[in-house]
This record gives C-alpha cells, sequence and structure tokens, in this order.
C-alpha cells in the first residue's frame, strides 16, 4: 500500500470516516488523517454534501497487515454510505498498484 | 472555466445547467445492506427536495424563464451571424477572447447589433447570477447599484416578453416590471448565505424530519444521524444558524423551513398578478430570510407550537407579512399546458425543450402548493407515516400520481437514464440533446476554450460515434465548429 490514501466524497461521510479513524486506538497510533476542501461543482449543483478530500497518512508506529485490514473496513463501510473515490496522492513514493487514476492536471506522476 | 479533466467526485447532485440527477445506483456488494440502502433513499431524497423546492418556487420559476431568455439570445445572435463573422468569431475565441463581456476597454469583436444583444444577454446573466448568489454579490455595500438595477430591469422586461403568456402572464397593459432599491440590509449584505444553501439547508432539515419523526427512528442507523450532524455543523446548517441568531432565540426546524420557503417565493412581475415593482429587499431570497428571521425576535408563531398544517403555514405567511411588509409571491400564471413529461419532451427549438420540461413540472408543484399546503414547505414529511407508501417505487409514482416530486432525467456512473416506461427512447434523446445544446450557449458566448461536459453524461460524450452525431446537431445549431472533444470529456 502507499503511505498515503486520498479519498474523496460527500464531506458528512467523510468527516464520519476521519472521526471513526482517530476513535480507533490502533489506528490512531498509525494513521493521521486530514480533510481538505475538494469542492469544484461551483454553483452549478446542489449537492448532497460539499465534496471533500480525506487525506490519511502514516504517522507513527507499526502498520501491519492488522492496521491495513482495518482501515480498509472502515473505509468499506463508509462506501455503503456514500462514493468514495480513491485519488492518486501526489507524495513522490507511490506503489503502482495504487494508482487507479489520473491527477487533477492529467499527469500520472511518480 | 472549469477544470474539465477532474475525476468525477461521484457524488450525489442535482444539477442546474442540465437539470439532471447525478446519483450512482446503490453499491451492489454492500457491507451492510440496510446502511447502504438508507443512505441511498437519504441522497435520492435530499436531491428530490432540491428538485420539488427549486421548481416548486416563484424564484425557481424566474430562473428558468431567466435561463430560458438567455438561451434563446445567445442561439437569435448566432442565427444572425453571417459565415465571415461566424469564421472570424470562432478565431477570436479560439485564440482566448470571449465574444460577450470582454472586459472594459478591450476591443468588441461584435458589431452594433451583436454589441446590444451582448448587453441584453449579460443583463440576464448577471440577475440570474445575482438571485442565485449572495446578498452583496452586486455591490460591496450590499447594494445594487445603478447600473446594475438597470439589467436587473431590463433582465425583468426581457424575460417578461420572452415568456409572454408562455410560462408568465400576458404583458400587454401591464407596466413595466421595476426594481426599486431600499436601505441596506447589513445583516444580508455580510452574510456568506446563498439561496443554494437555503436549499441545502431545507433538505438536511428534512432529512432530520426523517430521523426524528415515524418509526424509523427505533433502528435508524447511528451512522446516518452523524453523517446528518455533520452536515448541519457545515455550510449546510448556516441557515439555520442565521436565523436563530437573527431572532436572537431558539426557532425549530419548522419555523426555519417556513423562513427558508418564504424566501424562495418572492413576488415575481409576471408570474404575481398586479407585482410589476419589488424592491431588493423583497426579491432577494437572502434579503428576505435574513428579514424574516429578525421579526421573528418579536413573536411566536403558532407553527412553532404545533405540528405545521396548511392552515399553520398558511397563518405563518401573513404573520410574517404583516411584520415584515414583504409579500409571499405566487404563480398565477399558467407555466405549461403539458400534462406529462411525453408531451413535455417533444421537439421544440433546443433552447426550449428542458424549460418546456421544467415548467410541466413547475405547473404541477403550484397546483400542489395550493391543494396540499405543507407538501412543498414540509418536502420531508411526505416521506414520513403511512402516506409515504405511495412513494416507495421511484419506478412508478406516475402510477399513483406524484411524479413532479422527482427529477426525470439522471446520470448513473456516467451513463444517462430516463424514466422508460413514460417516455420512449427519441423523447430521452431529445431532453438529452435539449439540455446538452442549450448548455453549451453560455460556454460558447461567455467562455473559451473547450466545451465543458461535467454537468452531462459522460458516457455518450465518450463514444465516438455518439459523440460525433451530438457534435453535428450543435454545429447545425450554432453555426459554429465547436464541439465536444474526446479529450476533454470527464473520465
Amino acid at each position: 500500500m502507499t503511505d498515503v490514501l486520498v479519498l474523496r466524497g460527500e464531506e458528512q461521510n467523510v468527516r464520519l470516516l476521519a472521526k471513526e479513524i482517530a476513535g480507533h486506538p490502533e489506528l490512531a497510533a498509525v494513521y493521521g488523517t486530514r480533510i481538505t476542501t475538494a469542492d469544484d461543482a461551483s454553483g452549478d449543483s446542489l449537492g448532497y454534501g460539499p465534496v471533500v478530500e480525506l487525506v490519511i497518512s502514516l504517522t507513527t508506529g507499526v502498520a501491519t497487515n492488522a492496521t491495513y485490514d482495518l482501515l480498509r473496513n472502515l473505509i468499506s463501510r463508509a462506501r455503503d454510505r456514500g462514493e468514495l473515490t480513491e485519488q492518486q496522492s501526489s507524495t513522490p513514493q507511490q506503489d503502482d498498484h495504487e494508482v487507479g487514476e489520473e491527477t487533477k492536471d492529467g499527469e500520472a506522476k511518480q | 472555466m472549469d477544470q474539465t479533466l477532474n475525476s468525477p467526485s461521484g457524488t450525489a447532485a442535482l444539477n442546474l445547467r442540465s437539470q439532471m440527477l447525478f446519483l450512482n445506483e446503490p453499491r451492489e456488494d454492500p457491507v451492510d445492506l440496510v446502511l447502504s440502502t438508507f443512505a441511498w433513499s437519504y441522497k435520492f431524497l435530499h436531491e428530490s427536495n432540491h428538485w420539488a423546492r427549486y421548481h416548486g418556487s416563484s424564484l425557481g420559476v424566474l430562473l428558468t424563464l431567466l435561463r430560458r431568455s438567455r438561451d434563446a439570445l445567445a442561439s437569435y445572435f448566432l442565427d444572425t451571424l453571417e459565415a465571415s463573422e461566424r469564421r472570424r468569431l470562432t478565431e477570436q475565441r479560439q485564440s482566448g477572447n470571449r465574444l460577450f463581456g470582454q472586459p472594459p476597454g478591450a476591443a468588441s469583436p461584435l458589431g452594433p447589433n451583436g454589441e446590444r444583444l451582448e448587453t441584453d444577454w449579460l443583463a440576464l446573466h448577471f440577475t440570474y447570477q445575482a438571485l442565485l448568489g449572495r446578498a452583496d454579490v452586486l455591490a460591496p455595500a450590499g447594494m445594487p447599484r445603478g447600473g446594475q438595477i438597470w439589467a436587473i430591469d431590463r433582465a425583468l422586461h426581457l424575460t417578461w416578453t420572452n415568456a409572454d403568456g408562455r410560462g408568465m402572464l400576458g404583458h400587454a397593459g401591464s407596466h413595466e416590471p421595476h426594481l426599486v432599491s431600499t436601505s441596506a440590509d447589513g445583516d444580508a449584505a455580510n452574510s456568506s448565505l446563498t439561496m443554494r444553501l437555503l436549499l441545502e439547508c431545507a433538505a438536511v432539515l428534512d432529512e432530520i424530519y426523517m430521523n426524528t419523526l415515524g418509526s424509523l427512528r427505533e433502528v435508524l442507523d447511528g451512522d446516518l444521524w452523524e453523517m446528518t450532524s455533520h452536515a448541519f455543523e457545515g455550510d449546510y446548517g448556516l441557515a439555520y444558524r442565521t436565523a436563530e441568531q437573527l431572532a436572537g432565540r431558539d426557532l425549530g426546524p419548522d419555523c426555519v423551513l417556513a423562513l427558508i420557503d418564504f424566501a424562495l417565493n418572492p413576488v415575481v412581475p409576471g408570474l404575481h398578478l398586479g407585482a410589476n415593482t419589488v424592491t431588493w429587499d423583497e426579491f432577494h431570497p437572502v434579503r428576505r430570510f435574513t428579514i424574516t428571521a429578525r421579526s421573528l425576535a418579536h413573536h411566536r408563531s403558532q407553527l412553532e407550537r404545533s405540528k405545521p398544517t396548511g392552515e399553520t403555514i398558511r397563518a405563518f405567511h401573513a404573520e410574517i407579512e404583516a411584520a415584515t411588509g414583504l409579500r409571499m409571491g405566487r404563480v398565477d400564471s399558467e407555466l405549461s399546458s403539458a400534462t406529462s413529461l411525453s408531451e413535455a419532451a417533444q421537439p421544440a427549438h433546443f433552447s426550449e425543450i428542458i424549460p418546456n420540461m421544467v415548467l410541466a413540472y413547475a405547473q404541477k408543484l403550484h397546483e400542489e402548493r395550493t391543494t396540499i399546503r405543507c407538501s412543498i414547505p414540509f418536502f420531508g414529511s411526505n416521506f414520513v407515516g403511512e402516506g409515504a407508501l405511495r412513494l416507495v417505487r421511484p419506478d412508478s409514482w406516475w402510477i399513483e400520481g406524484n411524479w413532479w416530486l422527482f427529477p426525470p432525467l439522471r446520470v448513473f456512473s456516467g451513463n444517462y437514464g430516463w424514466p422508460i416506461e413514460r417516455i420512449n427512447q427519441d423523447e430521452a434523446t431529445e431532453l438529452f440533446l435539449g439540455a446538452a445544446l442549450s448548455s453549451a450557449l453560455d460556454d460558447i458566448v461567455y467562455g473559451t476554450g473547450p466545451l465543458t461536459s461535467s454537468h452531462l453524461p459522460g458516457a455518450p460524450l465518450r463514444d465516438e460515434a455518439e459523440r460525433m452525431a451530438i457534435n453535428r446537431h450543435l454545429e447545425e445549431f450554432t453555426g459554429l465548429p465547436l464541439g465536444w472533444t474526446s479529450l476533454h470529456v470527464e473520465t
């Protein structure tokens, strides 16, 4: 996995996911989260929620298969609540199999 | 213009440019089926709420008619061009200079006739944006300036002329519509509230309605409650917080929903019989909202003490009118004679097809306003109690009626969808072309670079053959060699 995961979705869903990660002692020890605004809908749309990005990054602690699975489970449940698209992060270290989408400016960064 | 290379967010939205609902299907393999189903239903109802409130308000109808006039004018402008002008203007646009609204001092690429049409187009565009946007969008002091008042008067005149007997009342014998500027309302001017945030707040309040009333509260997943709370803590709850702050006390959701309904329904010249003059305070939804919220500092309404009924909402409007001098607007004109989506989806000028569809819905929604008074102001109440069973199958609303409460055109996973039992493929294609071609006009006359596509389903534009066919229609419609390029279609 990458050391940074960026998920884009509706604010209320993303905030709840961030809270769940922070509220989980093992995950909170390993992953940090940050929410950034990504709403580019302008005035054209009346949306279910403002679109934001959740940046999940490795902070301290030891990331293991177990913490990764816990994180994936929370994300999977969050996907029941609403769409979450995985964005390619702009950090230099990337694992190829995690690169699913183009970045905003259309260039896959390495 | 907006970036079209962005990955689609996949989030739910009602797009006002295309009037299409963007909402993917529920997840195929959910971890928690109940959560997934309810989460999807909430999104669907949230967006349907927007549809009903927007088109079921006098302001929504005005915005539809302003847009129709603007598109008709842009299309007429393109029709008046000769071949050499078309070439010159296409080059001009490609070199990064937009056709309408060049910065002051820039050489205008248009002839005198074009400049006259440009002025009118800009007045229509400005008025549309001013009503949807912040109350201070007009000027720093929150007051429309002389030129802006002129633009709004001009836009109202053009719209009424365009819609005379076609959505609006007969214009003959009426006074010209006129906006009167009134003293600046500091609370509205300083607020970042917009019409959009009033609509969003109402939709979240209706979610709370569903959460707290009826038996759903017994089984509702905590996640959905928390999501509603998170939405409410942000911008979507701003209208609620603003209202309580101005009133200086707790108001409660019913009262704020009624205030939002009042705000979205100003008197509109051409729609409201005998109302040709309006003040800016009375016209702008955010000004209406802040002025009426403040008036609640001094009195409590019956609406705050009991469950909303047709009678309490009517009494509430009368109390507010008496306290503020602002009037509750009505739609006195016939908006559409179409009685079904199919009748509304017949071939017409491409700038008219989506307005024809929307006005057929608006006609029914405004009828509903008079027959079931609570249905639109308290949209969430439709989905609580046994009465909600009639709305349970989105595919068959029309069997029981009530089809007008829900947006018909849908985009899911980039694909275009329509209610197949109500319109055939030809009619659906007509509606698609109406949405795509009319909304391209803004890009053509007021933008530069590639045509935008984020308001449209991506799949038809990614398919080479379909894209070419759509582009042929567009070229025939505009007379300009412009079309969507595969490079700029959202993936």
